[in-house]
């Protein structure tokens, strides 16, 4: 069957419950604190073995930059194929590189992969509306006094927020 | 909603290419290059054939590709900069193509 489409904001959200609740014991589902600004829940997915204890982490997250719908598909996949992987203890293969089962096993005993495949849902719900705009980047915030919508997520971190040192001096900004 | 457009802006040199990033336009940053362009001189055929051999010229094209409405161009166009309008935005976007999630699934794992 071929892939025809993009997971929609609620599809890929249920896809991860989907994961966590085929593979209970490697995936954990993590609620974020927030909901967006439209009130969507926000989930990532730890994928690791759940009685070891802590370990180092990495996180991957997707789906900043709501018209690139292609990406938070791709870590949802990820997420998909390495446990799938993990139960049938097989390898796996992305375009012309392998990966063997000890290999995946290495790296599933020796990290938490954090994978949170669309920071921005209403973004993506809005891009994949008949009535929103396909090529609508940033999230949905109204920014009361100001005259655009929404705030570029990938230019405006918690961390020097607006300022000009590395971030956007303008977080509401098309560019 | 204005209706956007992929576009080539085409500045006149790199210093206003560097002057785009005032504009707070949605350029596509990767997408600026300087590219060599050939050109041949025209003239009178008789100028032609009195100097058959004349050599091309090589002049540097610097541009941007983005995403802009129409207001936004002729702002552009007003400020000395040439812009291609390519087509528009609606005809790239693909993302309202929405697939089941089971569907994707059985997909994903077939692969």
């Amino acid at each position: 069957m071929p892939l025809t489409g993009y997971l929609t904001a609620s599809a890929i959200e249920a896809g991860l419950v989907h994961l966590a609740t085929k593979h209970p014991t490697i995936c954990e589902l993590i609620v974020l604190t927030e909901p967006s600004i439209e009130g969507r829940t926000i989930r990532a997915v730890k994928i690791g073995d759940r009685g070891r204890s802590a370990r180092p982490g990495i996180l991957v997250i997707a789906g900043a930059h709501a018209r690139e719908v292609v990406n938070p598909d791709m870590l949802l996949m990820l997420g998909v194929k390495l446990c799938k992987a993990n139960a049938d203890q097989t390898g796996l293969t992305f375009g012309g590189k392998s990966y063997t089962a000890s290999a995946l096993k290495s790296l599933m005993d020796a990290t938490d992969l954090y994978f949170l495949p669309l920071v921005n849902p209403d973004g993506r719900n809005f891009v994949q509306s008949p009535t929103g705009d396909p090529m609508w980047r940033k999230n949905r915030n109204p920014n009361p006094g100001r005259p655009a919508r929404g705030v570029d997520l990938n230019r405006n971190y918690d961390f020097l927020w607006s300022s000009v040192i590395g971030t956007s001096s303008n977080s509401n900004s098309d560019t | 909603m204005d209706q956007k457009f992929f576009v080539t802006v085409v500045a006149p040199d790199r210093a206003a290419l560097g002057r785009l990033a005032s504009y707070e336009l949605d350029l596509l940053h990767q997408t600026s290059a300087v590219t060599q362009l050939r050109t041949t001189r025209m003239g009178s055929r008789a100028a032609e054939a009195s100097a058959p051999s004349k050599p091309s010229e090589e002049v540097q094209q610097i541009s941007i590709d983005g995403l802009l409405t129409m207001e936004q161009v002729a702002r552009l166009v007003g400020d000395g900069y040439e812009v291609v309008v390519r087509e528009p935005a609606s005809k790239r976007a693909r993302a309202t193509q929405t697939m089941d999630l089971q569907e994707w699934l059985k997909a994903v794992l077939e692969k």
